[in-house]
């Protein structure tokens, strides 16, 4: 491992083990996890022998797997939005710009170690919940691997979108709304309770058009209903949207800084 | 009677200094009322999903889920813009911050809830109003009927809060338990009672109380009897004479505490 590369590494396991400091309270916040597929197993199962209710493909335990796996995406990311936004607002990210290190890849590292730990948990939780209320499904090694480099490249994503909304501070007074419609973007056009195959055809469109849908809908559907072209097409789809928002970051990032107020000490 | 008036001023006028606040950084003020009404309508969205395929959900209609939605979050999003402090107050109790409340010639138990006011809690109601009118039919008589009902279902919001935030009197740090139950609340608030079955559906009327803030106030929306609106009023009175009874029992367990803040 290069020098470079661990110093990073390094942040990510502390990150990791900053989380796991307080026990307790880290497994009590999978609480909340447990209780919405709970609900969802309730809603499925009501729906499944409601007449008139058929997705293609998904019977009520694909959808309750579906939503196992899309729900351990939309709460394993790590949260550092805010304190990003504080950051930025109070000038403390003055303190970064004279660090060995590049403060975008200093917090993609920390998100990493946060959400690393936070996905196996809701894996564990989800997996284990979603199997005593509806049972297994068929799923190979191949497959599951193959959906958990989807998901990496998905939390990636995800992380790159926050970025970009957390450093519009430099702009704005207060961001968190800004995450509040994102969180809700995500669960319209990124399929956090549904997949697509439940849309209507235009808005399936639309929403396969943005990336939103490659932060959910497509590692939780390679998970439940696994297909070689899909995961091809996904993998290179989430590869632009990187490779894209990457940039927007940087841009960002390097106009923000040269706003940089700092008053005091 | 001079009491509880006296005490709706002091809730007034600390609403009216806290909304001045908010209204000094324009933007934020602006963005956080207008996206929280976003926020809410595109939660309508799944439910749009599945009601294009399917009538009804175990007896609960379309207009029966956007009245479920808009109680639930008129309900919240009074009690957290009046009440700010309500979902923080296990951490108030546990870091001794209660010691500035304690020292003035009021309530502190009020005092402490409305000396903070979430403004996206606005949003919140401006939605529940909004969604109600919009998307049900809307008459005088329903509207009257749904501002009382969401006045119960905050106050017994409120209450709810208010009991599991007490904890932390008796067990130290309570902020996480407090926060999970009332997540737990605003979790089962969004999906209607029919899907759920025996024991959850007995939890959901009593140790954490739902149904009193959501099912029970979307059911006289749908069909009024005066029976079933004393039971709201007479449990919204319980849950007031419970909160304000556990909080007093806790404060005499009270410690201070030695952090160092200010208030300003």
């Amino acid at each position: 491992m290069s020098g470079v590369t661990a110093k990073y590494f390094h942040v990510a396991r502390v990150s990791m083990r900053a989380r796991t400091a307080y026990l307790a309270d880290f497994l009590l916040g999978s609480v909340f996890y447990a209780l919405i597929l709970y609900v969802f197993v309730q809603l499925w199962s009501v729906l499944g022998r409601t007449r008139g209710f058929a997705v293609e493909g998904f019977g009520p335990r694909e959808l309750v797997w579906y939503l196992m796996a899309s729900e351990a995406i939309m709460l394993g990311r790590a949260r550092f939005e805010q304190e990003t936004d504080e950051e930025v607002k109070t000038g403390a990210i003055a303190y970064y710009l004279n660090k060995p290190y590049r403060y975008v890849l200093f917090k993609l590292a920390s998100y990493w170690g946060e959400t690393a730990l936070k996905m196996a948990l809701n894996i564990a939780i989800g997996a284990t919940v979603a199997l005593l209320a509806v049972g297994p499904i068929r799923v190979n090694a191949a497959h599951l691997l193959a959906a958990l480099a989807c998901a990496a490249m998905a939390l990636t994503l995800n992380f790159l979108i926050s970025m970009a909304l957390s450093l519009s501070a430099f702009w704005v007074e207060d961001t968190a709304p800004f995450f509040w419609i994102y969180g809700k973007l995500l669960f319209v056009l990124g399929g956090l309770f549904a997949p697509m195959e439940v849309y209507p055809d235009a808005l399936a469109r639309v929403a396969r058009a943005t990336p939103l849908n490659y932060v959910l809908y497509a590692p939780a559907r390679l998970f439940v209903q696994f297909d070689m072209d899909f995961f091809m097409s996904a993998l290179m789809m989430q590869a632009v949207w990187i490779a894209a928002l990457s940039l927007l970051v940087m841009a960002l990032y390097s106009m923000g800084v040269k706003r940089l107020n700092v008053n005091g000490g | 009677m001079g009491g509880a008036a006296w005490e709706a001023g002091f809730v007034w006028e600390h609403f009216k200094f806290n909304l001045a606040s908010a209204m000094e950084y324009k933007w934020s003020f602006v963005s956080q009322v207008v996206f929280m009404v976003l926020n809410d309508f595109l939660l309508l969205f799944f439910w749009w999903l599945i009601f294009g395929k399917v009538q009804d959900i175990g007896g609960w209609t379309f207009a029966d889920v956007i009245a479920m939605h808009a109680v639930l979050a008129a309900a919240y999003g009074l009690s957290v813009s009046v009440f700010g402090n309500v979902n923080r107050l296990a951490r108030i109790i546990a870091e001794g911050q209660l010691d500035y409340y304690l020292l003035l010639p009021r309530n502190p138990l009020l005092h402490a809830l409305v000396s903070r006011s979430d403004i996206s809690g606005l949003g919140d109601a401006a939605f529940g109003l909004a969604a109600l009118c919009l998307f049900t039919p809307v008459t005088w008589g329903r509207l009257a009927l749904f501002i009382a009902v969401s006045v119960a279902a905050c106050t017994v919001y409120t209450c709810f809060a208010v009991i599991t935030g007490s904890i932390a009197f008796f067990i130290g740090n309570a902020q996480t338990i407090s926060l999970q139950l009332l997540g737990a609340l605003i979790t089962f608030g969004g999906y209607p009672d029919s899907i759920f079955k025996g024991l959850v559906r007995a939890v959901l009327y009593s140790v954490v109380p739902v149904g009193f803030v959501v099912y029970l106030p979307v059911s006289l929306l749908r069909n009024f009897s005066a029976a079933r609106f004393s039971g709201l009023l007479a449990f919204t009175v319980a849950m007031v004479w419970a909160a304000r009874c556990l909080f007093a029992v806790g404060l005499r367990r009270y410690e201070s505490g030695n952090l160092v803040s200010a208030k300003i």
